[in-house]
């Protein structure tokens, strides 16, 4: 072979790969960006580069009433179809993994830029999530701010997109598949065999929890934001996502069960808020292959996040506080002796909780 | 733009690659060095388009005063010429990577408050600078042609060396660029370029990125390391350093060979290296010339006595530490590797030998040891993880969460990669030789396209490339 023909069959192998892999990322759609009309029984969990695939998607045509805004605890519960249905309003889901409040404000400019119409933003906090973090952590934003041309080759074009596919079309030909996601990608399917390994593995993320947390939470930066969106006829309404009862337990452990009542006192000051972050009777769900509220301890379900949505929308049923600052300290009691009386009943669970801090997994 | 980038690989690159070969085909050799040049400064302007000013005042200057000191005719102050030329490209440099350090250091001595400038580091002005005070000189010396300004230009801003070198030097590129032969495709040189390419692409994405948040994380924000973490750490470093650094040289090489031009080779396994002296052979080869050429020998190089060669030495690792950045971590790191080297010196003058593979291992540790201060943000902080490294923080066993990998067995996958790092750069062989080894055959076409394939479908990440900031 010389190397005129070397190069060329190189370079035409190179560039087939390439058609092909886009060609096939394009029709599976794993990050359901493209609107083809093909859709697919099951499909991954829309985690891996969400940054560059919610923002295409957001940037994409379209009307919108409500955003919804926070860390994954909101994006995997919250249904922005259910909430539409309930409301008549459009919602549009832009919760980010671990996005910290600096990132979520830079989301909600970049929503208001592309959807003036937005005229509410439902806003999960999360306790862990508003302190100050220095610059050297901070996320690089630039990757928001990807070309056009960049940001659909690397949609079409990466490990994580051809992973996608690949388990979108494995899982939606599998009959009777039991794990990954339904069709909107976020609603969880459930039975799990592992789950008891996925409480531990959350367990041991979060096990220094309460040493890492500040005392004085910085709320400052939020009320001056929700100033401005208000002055500019965007209401917030402000709610803070419920956990498993195992990640009070793991708070407790460090000593950062009171400054849980401390952050929503100051949240409070700032507005009151809707509150599922506490010991409810959703949190307390037996740790089992069938769970159906939680599938790991920080994480809950769209069973959930119905009941969050119907909350906030119809104020109807018993799960979730109206908190105010008149009523945060009575609450934090009555939260108080919920977990007491969760502990009693779990007693073997909250010593595994406590090896599990002290020595890992 | 970066080469790591699709937008760079899957746009750029092609479409530069067919206009320039197409122009040159149809004979227009002028247009087709235009439209490199062109495309060059489009490369540099895509970062930050403030610059690009600079540059090309920068390369109209040192044209200028090339022409003006090659010019014999002329009845002129050839010297004053000269160290004025010298002098600006100085400034400029100094202004540009050294001014808010000036002002730090004499409000700290002379507790002032004068205020900083927070500029931001014009791309490439170091190994641009560089490349120009060599041209400066060596008009002065008599050993440059009279180069046209489009090919001085092309010599300055070709793109592939631009950013981060090598830093080439007008000898070895005009007369490439002069080359007609080198103005249509040459299938070999495309083929030993893509090779190149992809191996730099690996060693990059596939490798050094993956050390980048474990460093980025035990040097910048975890406030006190133990004795297992640091020296994991510095380790990671090294690795990274030489992974990134040397990936982007063997991607500026296969570049180059794109377009027929050979680029001098800048690494060639520095962590083989059985001394000082040969580390600084193997190690970034092209800065160590200029320092020899333009610093070391103009001081007096070896010629003035022992004594006056120890300084000269010690003064060139001094100016190479300094050139590395504003900060006194580097200044420190030149001073170590100025001592190093006068102690080598000194100790091969008396025939001090030692066995290979303890030589090679000495100065491995020591270069591992001298990368802590190069990496930290400040003394305190390299001197604290050094301390870390003796013992004196505590031998705790690493503890996974605290170092961010949120997973489990995330400290297997970098001692794996440490592992893999540390049999790609002591057994095999580096690039250059393996590129030496290039035939049109399955075998190598298969490494190829893996490498490629496999590199460009990792590249959503964001990582810019460590050498970028000096």
């Amino acid at each position: 072979m010389d190397y005129k023909s070397y190069n060329k069959k190189l370079l035409f192998s190179i560039i087939i790969t390439f058609l092909t892999l886009i060609t096939l990322n394009y029709l599976v759609n794993p990050f359901q960006i493209f609107n083809h009309g093909l859709k697919f029984k099951r499909y991954p969990e829309l985690k891996k580069q969400e940054r560059l695939t919610k923002t295409i998607y957001l940037e994409q045509p379209g009307k919108y009433d409500v955003l919804f805004i926070g860390t994954s605890r909101p994006d995997h519960s919250l249904d922005a179809q259910y909430y539409t249905e309930l409301s008549g309003k459009k919602a549009i889901n832009m919760c980010i993994e671990g996005a910290g409040f600096y990132e979520q404000k830079f989301i909600i400019k970049r929503a208001l830029k592309y959807h003036p119409e937005i005229k509410t933003v439902l806003l999960g906090v999360d306790f862990d999530s508003y302190y100050n973090i220095p610059d050297e952590e901070k996320l690089d934003l630039s990757q928001y701010n990807k070309n056009i041309l960049n940001k659909y080759t690397t949609a079409l074009l990466s490990y994580d997109a051809t992973g996608a596919s690949i388990i979108t079309i494995i899982k939606s030909l599998t009959p009777n598949c039991q794990k990954g996601f339904n069709a909107n990608g976020i609603k969880t399917l459930f039975h799990n065999d592992k789950i008891n390994i996925s409480f531990d593995t959350t367990i041991n993320q979060y096990k220094a929890s309460g040493i890492d947390f500040p005392s004085n939470p910085d709320l400052s930066q939020l009320s001056q934001f929700i100033k401005e969106l208000n002055s500019k006829g965007v209401e917030v309404i402000i709610f803070m996502p419920p956990v498993h009862a195992t990640m009070f337990e793991i708070l407790k452990q460090n000593g950062a069960w009171d400054r849980i009542r401390d952050f929503k006192l100051e949240l409070a000051k700032i507005q009151p808020f809707y509150d599922f972050y506490y010991p409810s009777e959703y949190s307390i769900e037996t740790i089992n292959p069938d769970m159906q509220y939680f599938f790991e301890s920080s994480h809950c379900t769209y069973i959930v996040g119905n009941k969050i949505i119907e909350k906030i929308i119809l104020n109807r049923g018993d799960f979730g506080e109206y908190a105010q600052t008149n009523n945060i300290n009575t609450n934090h009691k009555k939260h108080t002796k919920m977990l007491e009386s969760w502990e009693k009943e779990n007693l073997p669970l909250v010593e595994h909780i406590e090896k599990v801090r002290k020595e890992g997994l | 733009m970066l080469f790591n980038s699709t937008d760079f690989l899957l746009f750029f690159l092609p479409i530069v690659f067919i206009v320039y070969f197409l122009l040159n085909k149809l004979k227009l050799i002028n247009m087709a060095t235009g439209w490199l040049v062109i495309a060059s400064l489009y490369f540099y302007a895509y970062w930050k388009i403030d610059y690009l000013p600079l540059i090309l005042i920068s390369m109209v200057l040192n044209y200028s005063l090339g022409c003006t000191l090659s010019n014999t005719k002329l009845k002129i102050n050839r010297k004053l010429v000269l160290l004025t030329g010298i002098g600006m490209n100085v400034l400029l440099l100094g202004y540009y990577k050294y001014y808010d350090f000036v002002i730090y250091n004499i409000n700290l001595l002379f507790k002032s408050e004068f205020n900083y400038m927070h500029i931001m580091l014009p791309l490439g002005i170091s190994f641009f600078t560089f490349q120009q005070i060599a041209y400066v000189v060596d008009s002065y010396k008599g050993l440059t042609k009279e180069y046209d300004f489009l090919t001085y230009s092309l010599f300055v801003t070709f793109f592939p060396q631009l950013i981060a070198g090598p830093i080439v030097h007008h000898k070895d590129m005009m007369p490439q660029f002069h080359n007609l032969r080198n103005r249509f495709i040459n299938h070999k040189n495309i083929s030993i370029g893509l090779f190149f390419l992809a191996v730099g692409l690996m060693k990059k994405v596939l490798i050094a990125d993956y050390f980048s948040p474990f460093v980025k994380e035990t040097f910048d924000v975890i406030p006190s390391l133990t004795f297992f973490e640091s020296w994991l750490a510095s380790f990671c470093y090294t690795f990274q350093l030489y992974f990134d650094f040397s990936g982007y040289c063997d991607m500026a090489v296969g570049l180059g060979y794109l377009f027929n031009i050979k680029l001098p080779q800048n690494f060639n396994s520095p962590y083989k290296a059985d001394s000082i002296q040969d580390f600084w052979r193997r190690w970034h080869i092209t800065l160590s010339k200029f320092l020899r050429d333009y610093i070391y020998i103009p001081l007096g190089g070896n010629r003035l006595g022992e004594l006056k060669t120890y300084r000269n030495l010690f003064l060139t690792f001094l100016i190479g530490g300094i050139w590395h950045g504003a900060n006194w971590t580097f200044i420190v790191w030149g001073i170590l590797h100025g001592i190093a080297s006068c102690i080598h010196r000194f100790y091969t003058k008396w025939n001090f030998k030692m066995h290979k593979a303890i030589a090679v291992f000495l100065t491995f540790g020591f270069i591992n040891l001298t990368w802590v201060f190069f990496r930290s943000n400040h003394i305190s902080r390299a001197i604290d993880i050094l301390k870390s490294m003796c013992g004196l923080n505590g031998f705790e066993p690493i503890i996974v969460n605290k170092l961010r990998f949120a997973f489990e067995n995330t400290d297997l996958k970098v001692s794996f990669f440490l592992l893999a790092g540390a049999i790609i750069l002591l057994i095999l062989p580096n690039t250059n030789e393996l590129a030496k080894k290039i035939k049109p055959n399955l075998l190598c076409g298969l490494i190829t396209f893996a490498l490629l394939v496999m590199s460009i479908l990792q590249m959503n990440k964001i990582s810019e490339f460590l050498y970028f900031q000096f």
